[in-house]
């Protein structure tokens, strides 16, 4: 079952099957999880507690995915790229300071983070680069020389 | 594996460029507000902020923050797949309590987050009075 950003209420068997609003129900959960999808409900445990933003570009040569990791470093993230799943992974720690503090505004995010993204078998893990500048980090991910687009010579007879 | 950490890569990169809108971005950066005993400490979110491109002034009474976000556009040559940021300003406005003391505050960036130490003002209490023994 998908995560819900507003939960709708358990699938009710009351519903009537092919009910216009089960339609309507549906579109709207898989709205909601195909573009909000990242919205982090909070979790305890060693699950993710938030999404960082994430940006993909494609070429013909490669990918480039940019995620934003403001505060973090090389030393916080985790890069993987596994049959063809990349994965972006970390924490970000809370600032540990002996003062006695009082919160007024807390919207950073903080705790572990995960994104992952499947991009096909036609990439070369052993060519990735990762680069970290100002909290933005950008992974550029080669393609294999087979997936490259190949032009062919049309010759005439 | 959890469907909300995994992007489905769309089949339309022109519905992508589509949806990011011409022209500048305005974003609202995250911020957390803590309180110790000699200031206040604002921590904002900016990625891709330089410390050349961050701004932060004080008037009235009112604290101002800004943020150039200088990231790369999507070259020509490649389909963008998702969008979920892009080059833009960020900015955002604070009250500051008349306790603040303005000369001393200090603003750092690094790493796309821009610290901000707000020192409190030692407030006196008025003249100390010896008491003499009659």
């Amino acid at each position: 079952m998908g995560m819900n950003l507003i939960p709708w209420g358990k699938r009710s068997d009351k519903a009537v099957v092919g009910h216009p609003i089960n339609n309507l129900r549906q579109e709207m959960d898989r709205l909601f999880e195909d573009f909000l999808g990242d919205w982090p409900l909070l979790r305890s445990g060693g699950e993710p507690t938030f999404a960082p933003r994430l940006n993909v570009a494609e070429s013909d040569t490669e990918f480039t995915v940019t995620t934003e990791l403001p505060g973090m470093t090389e030393k916080d993230v985790e890069v993987s790229l596994s049959e063809g799943r990349l994965s972006i992974s970390g924490e970000k720690k809370t600032e540990k300071e002996e003062k006695e503090k009082s919160y007024h505004l807390v919207e950073r995010s903080y705790g572990k983070f995960s994104r992952l993204l499947d991009l096909g078998a036609s990439v070369d893990a052993a060519k990735v680069a990762a680069v970290f500048k100002d909290g933005v980090l950008t992974v550029t991910v080669p393609k294999t020389e087979a997936a490259k687009p190949k032009k062919i010579d049309i010759s005439t007879r | 594996m959890r469907q909300s950490e995994r992007t489905v890569l769309p089949r339309d990169p022109e519905a992508v460029r589509r949806s990011m809108a011409p022209g500048p971005r305005h974003y609202l950066p995250t911020v957390d507000v803590v309180e110790t005993e000699d200031e206040v400490l604002l921590l904002v979110n900016m990625p891709g902020v330089d410390a050349d491109k961050a701004d932060v002034s004080l008037e009235a009474g009112k604290l101002h923050i800004s943020g150039l976000a200088e990231l790369d556009t999507v070259a020509p040559e490649f389909k963008p797949l998702n969008l979920d940021f892009g080059p833009g300003h960020f900015a955002r406005s604070f009250v500051v309590h008349e306790r603040v003391d303005p000369e001393g505050i200090r603003a750092q960036m690094q790493h796309g987050v821009l610290r901000i130490a707000l020192p409190k003002r030692k407030v006196r209490s008025g003249k100390q009075i010896e008491v003499t023994r009659e």
